[in-house]
């Protein structure tokens, strides 16, 4: 015969509902808690009143690792940060994810291949007259803005990540062994091919001065700017 | 008793991460509001407190990573191999994308070595060895021209970051926003916003491990390694633009002079390499690249941009001039302008 | 009767039920399997890296992978040994990829996995309190000593109750019959014990209330 009273408390409202579902938590954690039951407890983890809840099976489970001496001498994460860590990276790897319109997010998912660019010297400078999608990874390519007192026009190339068949340079100078400047007109806008600019971009990121150089200006340049016309 | 001090911003993180990441600037305030009674926009740092701790992070922290930059479509990667030994720094980056090219530093002097050519180039970078001395002086002009803002932490790389922008104080300069992770300050993402606040250029790690154990002794060994390689070292002469005969009638707000040289490369003639006269604002460079004009090298005049990077080419007498930066077009306008030669 | 034999996996019946409705498509369920079997799988990992992040890192990982991969668990296994491999997998694949690695110490990354038999833990020497801002800490001395004197407090019959469960591991039909009560009694001490013990525990959990979670 027992001492105590075996029934439950029962407070208020939205309080007993969260206690009966807290003992069918306790009951689930011993592998006792029926399916059905078990639709109470998760309805109830969606509703506010749910991290309280997950605070107690944590808690409840710590009881248990601690009286097997489990967890001694344990030093880790703690559960909620643990676990806002897993929800964050299942997140990330969702398809949903805000982007800001004028960049592509990076595909990383994707194994980087080198592009066929990387015998090309002479790198292609784009105009971009706004935001285009030129198709393919480009390495630095310029993108003509407003109108030059010696506007460009051309015959219209089809631009693609690569090669690009020698084209006819229009306003430009005809072929020089070290500056070749190439027009071509995009349905996005003109782009140039410059290897002059190219080279004093280089020149210009080697010897800028800024804040933000170490790490991330170093780390890009090297990245990003790979052409040595030298 | 462990004492463990816990930032407010802290308490929002798992909230932050657990939510989708659709959040306005309201609700956020209204959520810091109810934690801390700071507003989110407020900063918990100063702006130079939080570029000396970026700065400072990359200098105490080995790691290993793989980063992206992207401009616009173009996109390139490259892994990085980064270690510090208190006194030394040294850093590894090789190319996944393009061209294959590896580089690598220690402290300001660099190597990088073109793997298919068989071609190397060493130089001496002195521009990486000026922060953070140059962000204690009274001449840090940063905070006199960009506000910065904090906004929720978010994660990079499964590394929780704080978020900060900084905000120009006028439309001569670009905007930053700037992941930093929480626990080092080590940068893991850039961007840099034109004046709609759209992204020009991005710069980010997508894997990072911090403390990987990197071999500073092997990578001195491949520093050092030039068998089978042309060595090729620039060499440039340093000037100074009045020396070259060239001087800004007014100033550019919050924009510096700090170096001007002359690249003498063998075979040409004096006079003919382009003088580069760089000037700064702290965050972003411009540089003025003169030279004599030639109509056979010297026909486009003109304006590009590509990532965050705007050109302007045109002639200035018997002179042609590229002017080039991270800027809006209307500031190297406004270098154009006001250049001058001075004899 | 159960020793302190920490490769005892715990009930396997609430993971079937777990790992059910997770495949069913309710992440609440999943989330209750991580925050099950957090500390297990840190330790696991911790002895073949000696990393405090990275140990996190891979954890958190583990889970990640054991989710996209929930699929193909065999309900006739258990479900920790399952996660168990993919933890030492996860493990492996990362100092695999360090070890490929010719610029990354050897020296610095510890062999491969023992076995989980040992319960005394070795400390985690890595300070997290170097004057950086640290993640929040669980300290499992601070628990075990809320543990033990909570449970000193606890009223005889819910003592018993929780210890025949937890560390007899005897199931609630067998608690019953040792006890000469019914089931539904059982399952009422053991979770008043757990309620007055996590009153203790709770704050050292979470320094905010339930509120983070």
């Amino acid at each position: 015969m027992d001492a105590s009273s075996d029934s439950q408390r029962h407070p208020s409202g939205e309080d007993a509902a969260v206690g009966v579902q807290l003992q069918q938590m306790s009951a689930c954690l011993d592998g006792e808690l029926s399916d059905a039951e078990f639709s109470d407890v998760l309805q109830c983890l969606d509703r506010q009143s749910g991290g309280s809840m997950r605070q107690s099976w944590t808690a409840y489970h710590l009881i248990g690792e601690s009286l097997r001496g489990e967890i001694a001498g344990h030093r880790g994460l703690a559960p909620a940060d643990f676990l806002a860590g897993v929800r964050g990276r299942l997140a990330e790897d969702a398809p949903v994810e805000v982007v800001p319109p004028s960049l592509p997010l990076p595909d990383v998912s994707q194994p980087l291949v080198r592009g066929r660019a990387a015998n090309d010297a002479v790198f292609r400078w784009k105009m971009v007259a706004g935001l285009a999608s030129v198709a393919a990874v480009m390495a630095v390519t310029w993108g003509v803005l407003g109108t030059g007192p010696s506007g460009v026009s051309g015959p219209v190339m089809a631009q693609r990540g690569g090669e690009v068949s020698p084209v006819v340079a229009v306003s430009a100078t005809p072929a020089q062994e070290s500056t070749t400047t190439v027009a071509v007109e995009t349905p996005q806008g003109t782009i140039i091919r410059d290897a002059r600019l190219q080279q004093l971009l280089a020149d210009h990121r080697q010897n800028g001065m800024s804040a933000l150089q170490m790490p991330a200006g170093f780390l890009r340049n090297a990245t990003h700017d790979n052409a040595r016309g030298r | 008793m462990q004492v463990i001090f816990l930032h407010p911003l802290l308490f929002m993180r798992s909230w932050l991460t657990g939510t989708p990441r659709r959040w306005g600037a309201a609700s956020m305030v209204a959520l810091s509001m109810g934690w801390c009674g700071v507003a989110a926009a407020e900063s918990s740092r100063s702006i130079n407190e939080w570029l000396s701790r970026m700065h400072e992070a990359s200098r105490q922290r080995a790691y290993v990573g793989t980063l992206v930059v992207s401009a616009g479509p173009a996109m390139s990667a490259s892994r990085i191999w980064h270690v510090c030994d208190g006194t030394q720094q040294m850093e590894r980056v090789e190319t996944l994308t393009g061209a294959p090219r590896t580089t690598i530093r220690r402290n300001s002097e660099v190597i990088t070595f073109d793997t298919e050519a068989k071609v190397a180039w060493t130089e001496k970078r002195e521009s990486l060895g000026l922060f953070p001395e140059l962000l204690r002086t009274p001449s840090n002009l940063i905070p006199d021209f960009y506000a910065v803002r904090e906004q929720a932490p978010e994660r990079v790389a499964g590394h929780v970051s704080d978020v900060i922008e900084l905000q120009p104080k006028d439309k001569l300069r670009f905007a930053y926003r700037i992941w930093a992770e929480k626990k080092t300050g080590l940068v893991m993402k850039l961007q840099t916003l034109d004046e709609r606040q759209q992204v020009l250029e991005q710069v980010a790690f997508t894997e990072l491990q911090l403390d990987a154990p990197v071999r500073m002794d092997k990578l001195k060994k491949q520093m050092a390694d030039t068998r089978g390689y042309e060595v090729l070292k620039p060499s440039l002469r340093k000037t100074t633009p009045e020396a070259e005969g060239w001087r800004l009638r007014e100033p550019v707000p919050g924009f510096q002079s700090m170096s001007c040289h002359v690249r003498e490369s063998e075979g040409s003639a004096a006079g003919v390499a382009p003088m580069q006269w760089v000037f700064s604002d702290g965050l972003a460079s411009v540089s003025l690249f003169l030279e004599p004009y030639d109509p056979k090298r010297h026909a486009e005049e003109g304006q590009a941009a590509t990532g965050a990077t705007h050109s302007l080419t045109r002639r200035m007498g018997e002179h042609w001039l590229t002017a080039m930066g991270e800027v809006p077009m209307s500031t190297l306008k406004r270098f154009a302008q006001n250049l001058e030669r001075a004899r | 009767m159960r020793t302190n034999d920490t490769t005892a996996a715990p009930s396997s019946d609430s993971d079937a039920l777990l790992v059910q409705r997770t495949l069913a498509g309710e992440m609440r369920a999943y989330e209750l399997l991580v925050l099950k079997y957090q500390r297990r799988v840190e330790r696991l990992i911790g002895r073949m890296v000696r990393d405090v992040d990275l140990v996190q890192d891979i954890a958190q990982e583990t889970f990640i992978r054991a989710y996209r991969a929930l699929g193909q668990f065999r309900g006739d296994a258990q479900f920790y040994t399952w996660l168990y491999r993919i933890a030492v997998n996860t493990a492996k694949k990362q100092l695999m990829e360090l070890k490929r690695d010719p610029l990354v110490f050897q020296s610095a990354l510890k062999s491969a996995e023992e076995d989980e038999t040992s319960s005394s833990e070795r400390e985690l020497t890595h300070g997290a309190t170097d004057g950086e801002t640290p993640e929040a800490i669980l300290a499992s001395k601070e628990i075990a000593e809320a543990v033990n004197a909570a449970m000193e407090a606890l009223p005889e019959e819910l003592r018993m109750a929780i210890t025949l469960r937890e560390i007899e591991g005897m199931s609630y039909e067998e608690i019953a019959q040792a006890l000469d009560c019914p089931i539904g009694t059982v399952r009422s001490r053991i979770f008043r014990a757990r309620e007055a013990i996590s009153a203790r525990i709770k704050p050292m959990l979470d320094r905010q209330g339930g509120k983070r979670w």
